[in-house]
C-alpha cells in the first residue's frame, strides 16, 4: 500500500523542496520505490534541484485528460541506482499562470487528475510518494494535503510567524485526515553546526525546550530538529545534498526523519 | 479688299489728326481710348463674378439642404433603433443565434482579422482537417518549429485556434474543431464553496478523496530514464 507524505509550510523559503527531495532520496536508498511530486506550482524549484529540464509536467497533467503519469515521471534509477522517480511542476510562466487563473471546474478536474495519478502510482508498485506543496493555503497545496497520509509542517527555526502558522494549523490541519507533524529546519543552538551532527547535552536541552514550546503552541508533535549546516547552505539548490553526500550529518538527520515517519506507519 | 483699303485710309486719317493735334493733346486722347477698353473688360469680369456668386449661393443652399436631410434621417433611424431594442426587451422579436463560425467561414473572412505575420501559419492550419503540430506547420511554411509554435500560441491567445495535448504531442486545431471537453468526471459545479470564504471546500475535498475508489482506468507506469 502506497503512503503519501506532504511537506507544507505557512511561509515560503522554509526548505520544503530541499527536505522532500532529500527524504525521497533516503527512502529510495533504503530500497523503497519512491516518487517525488512537485505540486509547488507557484514557485517550482525541483527541476533545478534535480538538474532536469522536463518537457511534460504535472501542470500539463492537470489540464490534459489524455496525459498519464507515465508521460511525466522521470526515472533516476539508471543514474543513481536507486528506485527514485520524480514528476515536476512547470517553470513556464504561461503554464504557471494557467494554474493561478484556474476556475472552479478546473480545480475540481485538477484534484481528480491528481487522484488518478495517485492511483496510477499505487498500481505501479510505488511504496512512497513525497509531495512538495506551495506554502500557505493555495488551492494546489490543499490538493496535495488532502491526499496525504502524513503532513510535515516545516518551520524554519530562526524565522517563522508563530501566530500565522498557528492560525493555519488550527483552521486547515484540523480538517485534514492526515497525521500532522512539525519538522524544525535550520535549527541553531549554541554550537552551530553541532559537532559530527550530534547536539551537545547543553544544546540538546535547548533544542528540546524549543521543541516542547512548538508542540504546545501548535498541538503537533515535532518529528525532528534538523541543524543548520553551512555545507548544505553552500550547496544551495544545485543538487540533492544526501545523494552527493550520503554520510554527511545532514543526510543522517534526514535518515532519522525517514525512520520516524516509517515507524509512525508501522505503529498504525 | 475694299474694306481693308478703307481701314488703311482711316488709320492714315487718324495719324494725320494726331499729327495735326500735336503730341500734348494726342496722348491723353490715346489713353482715354485705351481705358475705355479696360473699363469694358472690368464690367464683363464684374458681371461674371456676380453670376458665379449667384451659382455658389445655390450650391451652398443645396449642401445645407442635404445636411438637414441627413440629420432628419439620423433622427428617424435612432428612433427606429430604440423601438427595435424595446421590442427585443419585451420579447416581441427574438434574436437569432449567431451562426457557428465553421458553418459560414471559408477562412478568408477571418484572415482579415489576423495580424499579417500570423496569416501563413493560420492558412496552413486551416487547410488541415485533423489539426497539426508546430513541427508539421513549420515543415509547410519553411519557418522554424519554435517560431511556428510561438505563432500558433499567439493564435490560440487571440482565439483563432485551439490546442490540445495528445500524449506528448501538442496539436493545434481550427476553431470549433474540438468539441467542448465533456468528461464524465465533470459532474457537479456546486461543490466548491470556497468563494464565500468558508473552509467547507476543504472538507468536501477531503470527503471526495476518501470516497474516491480506484475506479479509474489503471495504467501500469513505464517510466523514461533520465540521463544527464
Amino acid at each position: 500500500m502506497m503512503r503519501i507524505i506532504a511537506f507544507h509550510s505557512y511561509k515560503g523559503g522554509t526548505g520544503k523542496t530541499h527536505l522532500s527531495a532529500n527524504l525521497a532520496t533516503v527512502l529510495a536508498r533504503k530500497g523503497h520505490k519512491t516518487a517525488l511530486l512537485d505540486l509547488d506550482f507557484r514557485g517550482p524549484n525541483l527541476q533545478t534541484l534535480c538538474g532536469v529540464d522536463s518537457e511534460v509536467t504535472i501542470n500539463d497533467l492537470l489540464f490534459d485528460p489524455d496525459l498519464k503519469g507515465r508521460d511525466l515521471l522521470v526515472s533516476f534509477e539508471d543514474q543513481y541506482k536507486i528506485p527514485l522517480f520524480a514528476a515536476f511542476a512547470s517553470t513556464d510562466f504561461r503554464k504557471m499562470s494557467d494554474i493561478v487563473r484556474a476556475d472552479k471546474k478546473q480545480r475540481q478536474r485538477s484534484l481528480k487528475r491528481i487522484l488518478r495519478l495517485r492511483d496510477e502510482l499505487s498500481e505501479s508498485g510505488f511504496d512512497y510518494t513525497i509531495i512538495d506543496t506551495s506554502p500557505g493555503v493555495q488551492m494546489e497545496s490543499i490538493d496535495g494535503l488532502v491526499i496525504s497520509d502524513v503532513t510535515c509542517l516545516v518551520l524554519k527555526a530562526d524565522d517563522f510567524d508563530i501566530s500565522g502558522t498557528k492560525s493555519m494549523v488550527q483552521q486547515l490541519y484540523s480538517l485534514l485526515d492526515s497525521k500532522n507533524y512539525v519538522v524544525l529546519n535550520r535549527v541553531v543552538a549554541e554550537t552551530c553546526p553541532p559537532e559530527h551532527g550530534v547536539w551537545s547535552d547543553k544544546d540538546m536541552e535547548l533544542v528540546s525546550t524549543f521543541e516542547k514550546t512548538i508542540t504546545e503552541e501548535m498541538r503537533m508533535d515535532v518529528l525532528t530538529s534538523i541543524p543548520c549546516f553551512c555545507e548544505v547552505a553552500r550547496e544551495g539548490s544545485r543538487s540533492i545534498f544526501s545523494l552527493q553526500h550520503p554520510d554527511h550529518p545532514f543526510s543522517k538527520n534526514i535518515e532519522v526523519l525517514a525512520t520516524r515517519i516509517l515507524d509512525g506507519f508501522s505503529a498504525e | 479688299m475694299g474694306s481693308a483699303d478703307e481701314e488703311k485710309k482711316q488709320n492714315e486719317k487718324k495719324s494725320v489728326e494726331f499729327t495735326d493735334l500735336g503730341l500734348q493733346q494726342a496722348i491723353p486722347k490715346l489713353i482715354h481710348q485705351s481705358l475705355q477698353g479696360v473699363r469694358e473688360d472690368i464690367q464683363i469680369i464684374q458681371k461674371s463674378h456676380k453670376d458665379l456668386q449667384k451659382s455658389n449661393e445655390g450650391l451652398d443652399l443645396m449642401i445645407r439642404g442635404i445636411y438637414a436631410e441627413i440629420q432628419d434621417i439620423k433622427k428617424v433611424t435612432k428612433g427606429i433603433s430604440h423601438r427595435i431594442d424595446r421590442f427585443f426587451d419585451m420579447g416581441v422579436i427574438k434574436k437569432t443565434p449567431k451562426p457557428h463560425i465553421k458553418e459560414i467561414s471559408t477562412g478568408l473572412d477571418l484572415l482579415t482579422q489576423i495580424p499579417h505575420h500570423l496569416r501563413d501559419t493560420f492558412q496552413t492550419l486551416w487547410k488541415r482537417d485533423r489539426g497539426a503540430s508546430a513541427s508539421e506547420v513549420s515543415r509547410e511554411t519553411g519557418k522554424s518549429r519554435s517560431l511556428e509554435s510561438d505563432y500558433l500560441n499567439q493564435l490560440v491567445d487571440r482565439g483563432f485556434v485551439s490546442k490540445r495535448r495528445q500524449g506528448k504531442k501538442v496539436l493545434f486545431f481550427k476553431i470549433g474543431e474540438i468539441e467542448e471537453e465533456e468528461e464524465e468526471e465533470e459532474e457537479e459545479d456546486t461543490k466548491d464553496s470556497n468563494d464565500n470564504g468558508s473552509l467547507d471546500f476543504i472538507v468536501e475535498k477531503q470527503r471526495e478523496v476518501n470516497n474516491s475508489t480506484n475506479s479509474h482506468n489503471k495504467h501500469t507506469i513505464h517510466i523514461k530514464s533520465y540521463k544527464k
